[in-house]
């Protein structure tokens, strides 16, 4: 038999770049309203509902004091990380190291970012509602819980802008049956190209199993394991000032640079638009 | 009963209630206090199923 060195073998990576690790998908930019600008904060744009008097002709009216809600969203919470690389790492690698770490750390950004939103979100949600026993996972309570959830937007007029409700992966298991089960020219397109995003005129945004938290995120500790959200698009808005940053220096005593990623953020629901949005507690 | 002896008995007690938390217990409970202090009027709504989240640590 042959004695063949390990180091004799040929090997190569499969790909030219580095490749990324398992993402998760981020919602909030979808079901809220994005604000980019520069600014600390960012005060409560609605009217109070005035309510006109109904009387009988007169030809005279009273006047009212207009009001607004006094109230502003703050960004006050920063999401970072760092490395640093030297400079025969960039050197000598096979990757272009920049180029691939600013790429995953500008995700961990947002993904710590997304995740206050949305948890923020559900936290302030003006409108409750709790599932039949098995939640998502049954799938004879789907259309039940849907129908709720839509009840309790309907009749405003914003309404009729597009509703979201977002899960977590496990609770897709009651919607594809459900999805195969009910109609029949949506069965028949569920069972061809399987799960449907949309339900009931609702978009469905799945996360993965753990984005509700019971946790302290930043400066907000928030419940939320066990709970879902459903609501009305653009109902609340977020505000990250100029976006992700990228911070890249070079740092005294050392070769090669340092390689930051930055984003400082806040998130309101309005008490206006508060019950346009729902927390759904799962039974 | 000595003086002496009602001291130890004392000393016993406090030990055993030291005992009672689990660190993933105590967190938690840090957490509902944090939650209490930050959002009174969701933690009135939500506090029974905190409570019994906190009880099965």
């Amino acid at each position: 038999m042959n004695t063949t060195s390990t180091r004799a073998w040929r090997d190569k990576y499969r790909m030219k770049a580095l490749d990324k690790a398992l993402r998760n998908a981020l919602v909030c930019e979808k079901i809220c309203k994005v604000d980019r600008s520069d600014n600390y904060r960012i005060q409560n744009p609605y009217l109070t509902q005035p309510t006109a008097a109904a009387a009988a002709l007169a030809g005279t009216y009273s006047v009212s004091a207009w009001t607004i809600t006094d109230e502003a969203l703050t960004v006050g919470d920063q999401a970072s990380y760092g490395v640093h690389i030297f400079e025969f790492e960039s050197t000598m690698n096979n990757f272009n190291l920049f180029a691939d770490l600013v790429d995953d750390m500008s995700y961990a950004v947002a993904k710590v970012v997304d995740s206050f939103v949305l948890n923020d979100l559900t936290e302030s949600a003006g409108g409750s509602y709790t599932t039949p026993a098995g939640g998502f996972t049954t799938m004879s309570n789907i259309n039940v819980i849907m129908s709720n959830l839509i009840s309790k937007v309907e009749g405003y007029a914003q309404a009729y802008s597009e509703l979201y409700l977002v899960i977590e992966n496990t609770d897709v298991v009651g919607f594809i049956q459900a999805q195969a089960a009910n109609g029949f020219s949506y069965a028949d397109r569920t069972l061809n190209n399987g799960f449907m995003t949309s339900y009931m005129g609702v978009d469905i945004y799945v996360v993965r199993s753990g984005t509700f938290v019971d946790d302290t995120i930043g400066t907000i500790t928030v419940t939320n394991s066990g709970h879902r959200v459903f609501g009305v698009k653009g109902a609340s808005t977020y505000a990250q000032p100029r976006g992700i940053q990228i911070i890249e220096k070079e740092v005294t005593l050392k070769t090669g640079k340092e390689l930051a990623v930055v984003a400082n953020y806040g998130h309101k629901l309005w008490t206006t638009n508060a019950n346009l949005v729902v927390d759904i507690t799962l039974a | 009963m000595s003086k002496k002896n009602k001291v130890e008995k004392v000393e016993e007690t406090e030990v055993v209630e030291k005992e009672v938390m689990s660190p993933q217990k105590e967190a938690y409970a840090n957490l509902i206090a944090r939650y209490k202090e930050s959002n009174p009027e969701k933690y009135e709504q939500k506090k029974e199923v905190l409570l019994a989240r906190l009880a099965s640590l």
